[in-house]
């Protein structure tokens, strides 16, 4: 628009990276919105639009700094970047020397531009590139893999023409995955029905057309008695699963005793419900979801929770199911050559961790034990790094102490940026340039990201620091000088000109969306794993045990690293404790006391927020942003910064993973 | 009133307040300012159903308008298109408009010490383009319509959503 300068890039708020514009006036954003020529064609949700105000409040380190002092003791001097990489890739090179590559790890985020770190790694020999996944994302990734082979990833909701859809503890319309809401929207245009299983009444509980009110922790028990009915009442879809799931009967067996009226006991759901449930879903086979992605629910059953819920997608014949699950297309499965991969530029390490065939969550890599960074010495700690945090907790400080160098890449102060011994700034995202990426779909694409302005006081885009250290380090076939030299080289064999950004942001590798079947699936037989190899066995149905469950949402404002809580208004501005009326009686609490919630020994207070639709044994509390100590953003209110020792350690879907907590009434 | 209007579809909106912070960061206003209210109702339970309830309140662009009458700087005026606007030149910030109007819709601009309301993103109506609100809502819940497409639209969803039981 008229006085405007408008850039194509991708949102840096949350993992989502949705296409974005730009709007800059005199090079300052003033304005973010949606792509217009992407879906979901110019919107963008509250958080993306909130990034030019996140840009002004720039409260993280703008310059390299070098610690003086102690760890985490906030003492640190100014350098120039020669100087803060210098001492950088002397800390590298003394960890390398006294403990070999495998010495020095990359710990991330699974992000689409992980490909510059990775080849750093590759650079020095060393294979240890940690990312860092969410917690329910593990359980469900766990899930996927074991029963399909694939990723959780690699799998597409196809709600455009699916007719019916199960969320299970997935609040789609809050913590927004701006696509998928859409589409779920659309869908629901069309006459698709939705079903929300929830402890909570969410927003989306209050858009479907059924809500189910679940005891909180067995979740897994609907799961079990909705595979009984579709096999005992013979719903399931026969030729698909005759063809692609082998194992039925066994299956089939594991779930014999688990009728809706068991179910009815252990949930709170009528038996009846569960029943119209299993029914309605066959009818409308195989064009249904039961969408397998957890985010509030997680505990100990996370995991068996996530795999029924492919297992029904598979007796309904949903994988690959125009409506169903459908498989994400890389450029090789449209015709097309991928990028370039600049991890490519130097060998794999020689010796590579055991057991490792990707990259793993941080919390849980059978190759090196029950601590991830056991036997690293020099952490190049991108962003926020949970592990390396928790000064409080003792295995965290033994884990700090037992390195030697600590290097934070960061726009803002997270806990490893506090403990780091040196801090180079990385350039908010709106000032970030950075490689191309890929974008799996129906349509796969390349994107990126682009500067809208220029780079906050000193810090760099992340390009530039890797490339660096690149060059101080003598991998000379990574120092690159420009950003376009980088992406240029990415495309050599692609087909694919760097102008062909200019258009839109992005380039489409298809013309059209390009459905395929998923088989062969890369497990052992190319088909479903109902029970194989992997898991031979159902897991077991243990009741919850008894107590008010803790579960913790994502709601917009509040609730990303990059939030300006400290501003924030309406009914987002205060920490609101949900509890239902009969629990509200029992702890003596009224609408709008001030509560502690405590849980393992840590504890965070907000307004009771007392009402009929939460489950009585639930409890609801927002995330709230990440006003750690070190962080000058937010008010400080929510469960990340109070809870975070806690937090930090609790992985859904390991045993004995029982978010229960106290709740009493405060006065501070 | 204006010859269009913003609606918003209940069924979409999630209540976000996405079109707050576009509005309020495409003209330029403090964090928290907007032209436009987003309110919400809900949860509730409502004839046996869960319910949320909400929409973003926008200056009607009263027919007979009472700020425009009560500006005492002559800085208020109705365009051909019905939509009345600030001429920022002109305005003092006395605020005798926002005293006026029934929903205080007129805000106060501490950049600037001028009164804004919502004029449907006129400069981007002249463009072409779409509201700020609009164009941005995360789920595409506003629209911008003429108030005679919106009725025969709302019908035909309605006669849809009996079609498919919903």
């Amino acid at each position: 628009m008229a006085n405007s300068d408008t850039v194509f890039s991708v949102c840096g708020m949350c993992p989502e990276h949705c296409h974005i514009e730009v709007e800059s006036r005199h090079s300052r954003p003033w304005w973010v919105h949606g792509n217009r020529t992407a879906d979901p064609r110019g919107a963008v949700c509250l958080l993306g639009a909130l990034g030019p105000s996140l840009a002004r409040d720039a409260s993280g380190p703008t310059t390299p700094l070098i610690r003086e002092g102690a760890r985490g003791g906030g003492l640190w001097r100014s350098a120039g970047w020669d100087e803060a990489l210098d001492y950088a890739c002397q800390g590298l090179r003394g960890s390398l020397a006294a403990g070999g590559p495998d010495s020095v790890a990359w710990v991330g985020w699974d992000d689409p531009f992980a490909d510059l770190p990775r080849a750093l790694l590759r650079g020095l020999g060393s294979s240890r590139y940690h990312a860092q996944h969410g917690r329910a994302w593990q359980a469900q990734n766990k899930a996927s893999l074991e029963c399909t082979g694939l990723p959780a990833a690699d799998w597409i909701c196809d709600y455009a023409r699916s007719r019916r859809v199960v969320f299970q503890g997935r609040n789609v319309f809050e913590p927004l995955s701006l696509n998928e809401a859409n589409a779920v929207l659309d869908a629901m245009a069309s006459g698709c029905r939705i079903t929300a299983v929830d402890v909570r009444a969410t927003q989306t509980a209050c858009k479907a057309d059924v809500f189910l009110m679940i005891k909180p922790g067995s979740d897994y028990a609907l799961n079990l008695a909705v595979l009984h009915v579709l096999l005992f009442e013979r719903l399931f879809n026969a030729a698909f699963v005759g063809e692609h799931m082998p194992g039925v009967e066994a299956l089939a067996q594991g779930v014999r005793e688990y009728i809706p009226e068991w179910a009815q006991e252990e949930t709170g759901i009528a038996a009846q419900d569960i029943r119209t449930l299993a029914r309605e879903l066959a009818q409308a086979a195989p064009a249904v979801i039961w969408q397998p992605r957890m985010t509030a629910n997680c505990g100990a059953d996370a995991y068996a929770v996530a795999r029924s819920a492919y297992l029904i997608n598979g007796l309904l014949g949903a994988f690959g199911a125009p409506g169903g699950l459908v498989r994400a297309n890389g450029p090789e499965d449209v015709g097309r050559r991928q990028l370039r991969r600049l991890a490519s530029l130097y060998p794999l390490p020689k010796a590579p961790r055991r057991g490792l065939k990707k990259s793993l969550p941080l919390h849980d890599d059978p190759g090196h034990g029950a601590d991830p960074l056991a036997g690293v010495k020099a952490v190049l700690a991108h962003r926020h790094v949970p592990a390396l945090g928790r000064a409080a907790a003792e295995a965290s400080k033994r884990r700090l102490d037992g390195l030697d160098c600590i290097v934070s890449i960061t726009s803002t102060w997270s806990d490893a940026a506090w403990n780091a011994d040196v801090v180079l700034p990385e350039a908010g995202y709106l000032s970030n340039s950075s490689i191309l990426a890929t974008r799996k779909g129906l349509i796969p694409q390349f994107f990126l990201q682009n500067e809208a302005t220029l780079p906050e006081g000193g810090s760099r885009p992340l390009w530039r620091i890797v490339c660096g250290l690149a060059e101080k380090l003598g991998l000379t076939k990574l120092a690159f000088r420009g950003i376009e030299d980088i992406r240029t080289w990415q495309l050599a064999g692609t087909g694919v000109k760097l102008d062909d950004f200019k258009e839109k942001g992005f380039v489409d590798l298809a013309g059209r969306p390009a459905p395929r079947s998923p088989f062969p699936l890369p497990t052992a037989t190319g088909e479903l794993e109902a029970l194989g190899e992997r898991c031979p066995a159902l897991p077991e149905y243990a009741a919850p045990a008894p107590g008010l469950r803790l579960f913790l949402g994502r709601l917009g404002w509040r609730d990303q690293g990059h939030c300006l809580d400290a501003a924030s208004p309406g009914p987002f501005a205060e920490s609101r404790i949900w509890l239902h009326e009969d629990a509200a009686r029992d702890l003596g609490l009224a609408q709008g006391d001030l509560a502690r919630l405590s849980v393992a020994g840590h504890a965070v207070t907000g307004t009771a927020y007392v009402s009929r639709l939460i489950h009585p044994r639930a409890v609801f509390f927002s995330m709230g942003p990440g006003g750690r100590p070190s962080n000058a953003n937010g008010d400080g209110k929510g469960a990340q910064r109070n809870l975070a020792d806690w937090l930090d350690g609790f992985i859904p879907g390991q045993p004995g993973a029982e978010p229960l907590v106290d709740l009493t009434k405060a006065t501070t | 009133m204006s010859i269009l209007l913003i609606s918003t579809d209940p069924e979409r909106c999630i209540h976000c307040g996405a079109c707050e912070i576009h509005c309020s960061l495409k003209n330029g206003l403090p964090f928290g300012l907007a032209l436009g209210c987003n309110v919400t109702v809900g949860p509730v339970f409502e004839d046996g159903r869960l319910l949320m309830r909400g929409l973003f309140l926008l200056c009607q662009q009263c027919e007979d308008s009472p700020c425009l009458k009560a500006c005492p700087a002559g800085a208020m005026a109705r365009g051909p298109d019905g939509i009345v606007g600030i001429n920022q030149a002109l305005c003092t910030g006395c605020g005798a408009c926002a005293l006026a109007c029934p929903w205080r819709m007129p805000r106060l601009n501490p950049r600037t010490g001028r009164m804004m309301k919502c004029d449907l993103c006129r400069d981007r109506l002249e463009a072409g383009e779409e509201p700020a609100c609009v164009l941005g809502c995360p789920t595409h819940a506003l629209r911008l319509e003429l108030p005679a497409a919106a009725s025969s639209g709302k019908r035909l969803q309605y006669a849809q959503r009996t079609r498919t039981g919903r």
